[in-house]
């Protein structure tokens, strides 16, 4: 009886939850609409408009084979090297404190250097292509990577650490069942802001130089005050983080992290 | 002999641990060991682990299978109970059939049956200490270290837990030795008690 309580208490918890962020959207709409009312539709495009658009981009083969794809691969390919890079180094740093220290100083110059600089570098490093965007998106994203790997390895029990010498563990016992395990909740977070942060750094790199990809059209309906089309790939671009969020991240978070007892429990 | 202290001394920095310390404890022994906290008693079980080294003097074991009980349960916490008490078993290359149904068996001997899937985040602090005496207990230990294993857990608990262990040590003829605050918990288990006082066995 108790137990059916707290159950049907959870589900209306949710429910609520689930209510306050309807009410969140519609407020965003709203007031979306109320600033396109006020306003020229020349600055904002309405809700309305912006949702044909949306439509009619994404029944347009050319920019689904051709822009979308090549944006898709520049965010998975830039971020997948970035994410490798930064954890690799990080788990160096978390060993070496000599490495971390020498690593240091690239870190602090990665991490405050605005992006729109490392852009104008790689394009004459690279010239325009998916090779410098890539490389944007990985050079900026991998300290974020390294520093969530290195939090996570300084966060490491070295009580566990004992047990396993008593109990003779092997490396690869250690590194599976606990350093991989112990970084992992940190290392989640990481990869969620890595994973926005990717979309923007291409869609960026692309408006600034780039003759495909997302960021491209973005850039030529601007430059045809196509405000419409503008709206709706900022919509695509923000759906893509969250689908994979929503789809990937969080899924992947809960199953990792399934061991923590949560408040509501 | 299965442990043999010759002399010896543990410092760290300046400050002196244990102070030319010899005893020695026989095969199938279980020895109790009293003190006052600093006393030495963590740094004797740790030099008998081989996670500290003494700075003079010799430290001989004659053990294969080590099992240690700490004062905490130290569970990984992300595993689940059985993953933690198969996890030494693995460590071993036992297959994971043999080490889930050892796991099981010993779980279920504890009173643990039915927590097998559990986290330890969501067992109480003596069901912790359970799942940490059933892991050390898993690779049939020839010697047992227990670091005052059961403080704090409530006196019926911490009496059911005695009539089991006594029955295993007796059965498996491990060689223990149990460090406790409390002399009455020390003769209800141990045939003989050595006392340590400022690092010197008095």
């Amino acid at each position: 009886m108790r137990e059916h309580g707290c159950r049907t208490m959870k589900i209306s918890e949710k429910l609520l939850a689930v209510l306050y962020s309807l009410t969140g959207i519609l407020l965003l709409l709203f007031l979306w609409q109320l600033a396109s009312e006020t306003m020229s539709g020349l600055v904002i495009a309405s809700p309305e408009d912006t949702f044909q658009a949306f439509g009619k981009i994404l029944t347009r083969t050319d920019f689904l084979s051709s822009h979308f794809c090549i944006s898709m691969q520049r965010i998975f390919f830039g971020v997948t090297l970035g994410a490798t890079a930064g954890f690799v180094l990080g788990i160096l740093a978390g060993v070496s404190r000599p490495f971390r220290l020498m690593l240091e100083p690239f870190r602090w110059v990665l991490m405050s250097v605005p992006a729109v600089i490392v852009i104008m570098v790689s394009m004459l490093w690279f010239g325009v292509g998916s090779m410098m965007v890539v490389f944007i998106t990985s050079v900026l994203l991998s300290p974020i990577i390294y520093v969530s790997t290195i939090e996570g390895m300084s966060s490491v029990d070295p009580d566990l650490l004992e047990m396993a010498a008593i109990y003779r563990f092997s490396l690869w016992i250690k590194i599976r069942d606990i350093y991989l395990m112990s970084i992992a909740a940190p290392l989640a977070s990481g990869v969620a802001i890595v994973v926005g942060n990717g979309v923007r750094v291409v869609i960026l790199s692309e408006v600034l130089g780039a003759n495909e990809g997302i960021g491209y059209v973005l850039s030529s309906a601007r430059t045809n005050l196509d405000i419409p089309d503008l709206y709706a790939l900022v919509l695509l671009s923000l759906l893509i983080v969250g689908i994979t969020d929503f789809f990937l991240l969080k899924p992947a978070q809960r199953r990792l992290m399934r061991w923590r007892v949560r408040s509501d429990d | 002999m299965m442990i043999e202290f010759d002399r010896v001394t543990k410092k760290y920095k300046d400050l002196t641990v244990l102070d030319d310390v010899s005893f020695s404890i026989s095969s199938g022994e279980v020895v109790g060991m009293s003190g006052q906290s600093g006393a030495g008693k963590s740094t004797i079980l740790k030099l008998i682990a081989g996670i500290l080294q003494p700075s003079s003097g010799r430290v001989r074991i004659q053990a294969s299978r080590l099992g240690y009980v700490f004062q905490e349960s130290r569970l990984i916490s992300w595993k689940t109970a059985l993953g933690n008490v198969t996890l030494p078993l693995r460590a071993r290359g036992i297959c994971p059939y043999e080490a889930s149904a050892t796991g099981r068996r010993l779980m279920d001997w504890l009173g643990l049956h039915g927590f097998e899937d559990t986290f330890p985040a969501r067992l109480s602090g003596g069901m912790q200490q359970r799942v940490a005496l059933a892991r050390a207990l898993a690779i049939k230990p020839d010697l047992l270290l227990m670091d005052e294993p059961f403080n704090g857990l409530d006196p019926h608990l911490k009496d059911n837990i005695f009539n089991l262990l006594e029955k295993k040590i007796e059965k498996d003829l491990t060689t223990v030795l149990y460090v406790s605050h409390y002399l009455e918990e020390l003769s209800r288990l141990a045939s003989r008690t050595i006392h340590f006082k400022g690092g010197k066995l008095t």
